[in-house]
């Protein structure tokens, strides 16, 4: 794992701007209101919380945050372009650029090694790096993996096969990388360590992480959390003395 | 998109079995196009090439009796590049007490092979001029009968045995197929033609010399039928009986209709196969598309474009389509070789004709790429389509399925009550239409593959079951060599 060596701290320019996003789902016949009149701000540099119980619209909002999927009304404002009427095409080239993921149940292609798994995103990386084996090797040597490199995923431990995703998420270098639940289906344990390679990497590297969880716990490892129900922003509230993953309890 | 492919790769090794089973079903459809077609084609070759060599008439005009010297005039006529005047009689072959066959003896002239219709020696020699009471035998009855050289045959002559040696075995253009009728089923053993000089078959045979057959060979490019009128015109004070045309001679007519059948099989069967074969592919793509929703999401959030996501499932088609064809065209290529084989063994074609055809590779690479793509390309482009916010969900036709209660389950309850172990696949037969529609229709296009093969066998058992049992209703038949007056 990488040793922190200072904290960036946040910066003042936004990031991710939201202006009255919603998001109408048509299920059959039944139209759910996943999120209504969301606005929203995230930092550079920033590790914000996103908390809410099932059904709040926490996964909606991330996936608007993502660009994988657009509002039914609203701005999406992403380094200052807005998205919210990309086409296709266009978000696709956001996702590749800008956005990295880290999913609930990790998203690994299972036939796949871990290295090729974080290849499988280094890939799409348009400018111009090292061959991606190697790449590939040094983000996992960040996560503490690389002895694991040619593992397929069923060999991994849940925990690993996190921090697998966490490293591929990595590996467009994006401005934001965005994590759904990404400790929910891991124990306690091997849950802190996802949160204390994420946390280092946005302290040392100065990424933005948007983290999306029913565990009100982890909000106090964020710099900031926002409490979502009912598809709508109930409060948020800043985290004067953030603490290390490896202090918190759930 | 290294990774995609790479991705390719490990799916189908994990899906080895099902990707096996595909390739063997597109495989098979393949192989039984470029066997048949490939069999169609290189039988022609071989029959064609065979005509050449020994050269076939384009047609034999049969009298009563002609003198020698029509041959002269005959070969005068424009566009006649080759003229053979022979007698032709039909007797009877004594085996033994009881027991005879039909026979056809041929003149030939001596010590030169016929310029029409030639013979193939396949072993002894060509008869000499003053050489008497030797003949040739056709290959067919000297295999059939095990008659070797040297061997004696015993034609019947007005009812009396006469005694000619075997010099030669030979194949003959006129009678790859044994057969002196149009289309007569072949009996080798039962039918003896036999080749004899021309002065021997009018000694033996008490004629004069005259010819009853004048068989025709016309230059290239030359107008048949003006030939034959021609023909027709200085035969015609000999009373001529018939002119038979290469088309409709006995054993070409019979090649022909053999050929013809290859040419229908190879345009049907593997077109049904191939049909089978992407149902089937159809239904496995359907599959890996909806067990990878998740893995189709990730690459698509991960920034994978449509068209990428597209070709990494069209590339299942492909290699499904690529190695069929490949595995297909050396199987059809190996079964074609075997299938001309054994035709010209038992037509006695004495010319093998075997050559690869490159329309067929092209046929056979297109059709199999072609039903892959059309059976992968509806999988391939839903998945490209899917939104990675709707791919990383649950299968929605799996959630949002409607759970209507079908028609025949509300009929077949009504009359009977039936549990719910059974009430559960009815549903889901209806609830998947699309998918038991596409079962449906497969498994009725392999059992239309299995019943049509078994319909082939019983109608050829029925075939031959009718004509000697119905058609050709006696036990005991004679044949005289020539005609007696029913009084």
């Amino acid at each position: 794992m990488v040793k922190p060596l200072s904290k960036t701290g946040i910066t003042t320019d936004n990031i991710v701007v939201l202006e009255g996003a919603c998001k109408n789902y048509q299920m059959g016949e039944i139209l759910i209101k996943a999120l209504c009149d969301v606005d929203l701000e995230v930092k550079r540099g920033e590790f914000l919380v996103v908390l809410g119980p099932s059904g709040s619209g926490k996964t909606t909002l991330l996936n608007l945050l993502g660009g994988i999927d657009t509002p039914t009304s609203g701005r999406i404002i992403i380094e200052g372009v807005d998205i919210s009427r990309f086409s296709q095409k266009r978000l696709t080239l956001l996702r590749r650029e800008k956005i990295g993921f880290i999913f609930q149940f990790f998203n690994l292609i299972p036939t796949l090694t871990a290295r090729e798994n974080v290849e499988f995103a280094i890939e799409l990386a348009s400018r111009d790096r090292s061959p991606p084996e190697t790449d590939a090797i040094a983000l996992l040597k960040m996560v503490g993996l690389e002895e694991r490199s040619d593992h397929f995923p069923y060999q991994l431990s849940g925990g690993e096969q996190q921090r697998v995703a966490i490293a591929r998420a990595l590996a467009k270098d994006p401005v934001l990388i965005l994590g759904d639940e990404p400790t929910g289906t891991l124990d306690f344990k091997t849950g802190k360590l996802v949160y204390k390679a994420m946390k280092e990497l946005n302290e040392i590297e100065g990424k933005t992480f948007v983290i999306v969880t029913h565990n009100a716990i982890i909000g106090q490892v964020a710099d900031r959390v926002i409490h979502l129900h009912d598809g709508q922003i109930a409060r948020q509230e800043i985290i004067e003395n953030p603490i290390s993953p490896e202090e918190i309890i759930w | 998109m290294k990774k995609l492919i790479l991705k390719n790769w490990r799916d189908i090794k994990a899906r080895k079995a099902q990707f096996g089973a595909l390739i063997i079903l597109v495989a098979l459809g393949i192989s039984s196009y470029v066997s048949f077609v490939s069999a169609y084609l290189n039988l022609s070759a071989s029959t064609e090439y065979a005509y050449e060599k020994l050269k076939f008439a384009h047609f034999s005009t049969k009298v009563i009796s002609a003198p020698k010297r029509v041959v002269d005039k005959i070969q005068a006529i424009p566009g006649v590049e080759a003229v053979e005047g022979r007698l032709i009689i039909d007797t009877g072959l004594y085996i033994s007490d009881g027991e005879q066959v039909k026979a056809r003896v041929i003149s030939i002239p001596p010590d030169q092979h016929p310029e029409v219709n030639d013979l193939l020696i396949e072993g002894g020699s060509y008869l000499k001029g003053k050489a008497k009471d030797v003949c040739l035998l056709e290959k067919h009855y000297a295999d059939e009968r095990e008659i070797e050289l040297g061997d004696t045959l015993k034609p019947l002559v007005d009812g009396e045995k006469k005694e000619v040696i075997v010099e030669g075995i030979v194949v003959n253009p006129e009678y790859f197929n044994a057969v002196i009728r149009k289309a007569e089923i072949p009996s080798p053993g039962e039918l003896a033609i036999i080749f004899m000089t021309q002065s021997e078959v009018e000694r033996m045979f008490q004629k004069s010399p005259s010819y009853n057959d004048i068989s025709v060979l016309l230059d290239k490019g030359a107008n048949r039928e003006e030939v034959i009128e021609k023909v027709e015109d200085i035969l015609d004070p000999y009373l001529v009986i018939e002119t038979v045309k290469r088309e409709d001679q006995p054993s070409n007519f019979s090649i022909q209709e053999e050929i013809k059948q290859n040419q229908s099989m190879a345009y049907t069967m593997p077109f049904v196969i191939l049909f089978v074969a992407s149902i089937s592919l159809f239904i496995a793509l359907s599959r890996v598309v909806q067990s990878q929703r998740g893995e189709i999401g990730l690459a698509k959030a991960l920034g994978y474009r449509n068209w990428q996501v597209l070709l990494h499932y069209l590339l299942f088609s492909l290699f499904i389509a690529f190695w069929g064809s490949v595995i297909g065209f050396a199987l059809g290529t190996y079964f074609a070789k075997e299938i001309v084989e054994l035709y010209t063994d038992i037509m006695g074609i004495p010319f093998l004709k075997h050559q690869l055809h490159l329309e067929l590779i092209i046929g056979a690479t297109s059709m199999s790429a072609i039903a892959c793509i059309l059976a992968g390309i509806l999988p391939a482009y839903a998945s490209a389509r899917m939104r990675p916010a709707t791919a990383m969900r649950a299968d929605p036709n799996i959630a949002l399925a409607k759970g209507r209660v079908p028609l025949i389950e509300r009929a077949v309850t009504k009359i009977l009550p039936i549990s719910l172990t059974f009430r559960i696949p009815i549903r889901n037969v209806f609830r998947a239409r699309r998918r038991s529609f596409y079962t449906v229709v497969g498994i009725a296009f392999a059992l239309l593959l299995t019943t049509s093969t078994w319909a082939m066998l019983d109608s050829t058992n029925y075939l031959l079951d009718s004509m000697f049992y119905e058609v050709e209703n006696w036990d005991m038949v004679a044949g005289f060599s020539q005609n007696f007056s029913h009084r």
